[in-house]
């Protein structure tokens, strides 16, 4: 998977988005086994139509059913037809969530906390903060939380918090 | 939107996608990740003495902190 690819065709297409998930923890802290890249949109129809920009031009295919899978549309409407969508690219798996579980509406809050960092290759990137991602961790049903990631979300912030 | 959603929507990508692009993917994934690391955590390298080891790691932490 080429994530820079993902992140710089993002970038070009000026797409709103939050990095989340699997990825944005490794990048963060420690590797954890994860093969998509999970991304939160601002859920606004510019927005929507430049990220089918984006996913044009990372090749990216979608279908609503196996036989239907097909590359993206340029019409970005199948865009409003679900919350999320995990797509194929040249470049790798790719989710794309309009909501997040547990962070439904809350997507200006968390943007605004969301520092902005860069791969080791130099990418930029706007990466949900520690605390907004202990949060989707702790929404979701306890048996598919991540006892690990939650360990060290909380270690992480205890040591921000902490006087020094 | 639920995790079944997205357990579902997985699924199909899963069946969909084509194996052998998908295990090329997931290789490079796994190469890309490695790339992430500071030099002395990754997996795949040269072995370096421990003490070595432990004075990379501290120059980093020190390039890190500027």
């Amino acid at each position: 998977m080429n994530v820079d690819r993902i992140l710089q065709a993002l970038n070009k297409a000026e797409v709103d988005y939050l990095l989340i998930g699997g990825m944005n923890f490794l990048l963060n802290h420690k590797p954890e086994l994860t093969f998509d890249v999970d991304v939160w949109v601002e859920d606004r129809e510019e927005n929507l139509n430049r990220l089918n920009h984006a996913l044009q031009d990372l090749d990216a295919a979608w279908g609503a059913t196996e036989d239907a899978w097909a590359p993206v549309p340029p019409d970005p409407s199948w865009l409003k037809t679900q919350s999320l969508f995990c797509l194929s690219s040249s470049s790798g798996a790719l989710d794309i969530f309009r909501q997040v579980l547990g962070m439904e509406d809350r997507y200006d809050e968390c943007r605004e906390a969301a520092p902005i960092k860069t791969t080791g290759s130099g990418i930029a990137y706007r990466s949900l903060s520690d605390r907004h991602m202990l949060e989707c961790q702790l929404a979701l049903p306890a048996e598919e939380q991540k006892a690990s990631r939650i360990q060290v979300l909380r270690r992480a912030l205890d040591g921000n918090s902490s006087p020094s | 939107m639920s995790s079944t959603a997205k357990s579902r929507e997985e699924s199909k990508r899963d069946q969909a996608w084509n194996p052998r692009q998908r295990w090329l993917v997931l290789q490079e994934t796994i190469t890309w990740a490695e790339a992430q690391l500071p030099y002395a955590d990754r997996r795949n390298r040269p072995r370096l003495p421990k003490k070595r080891i432990d004075s990379k790691r501290k120059g980093q932490h020190a390039e890190s902190l500027g």
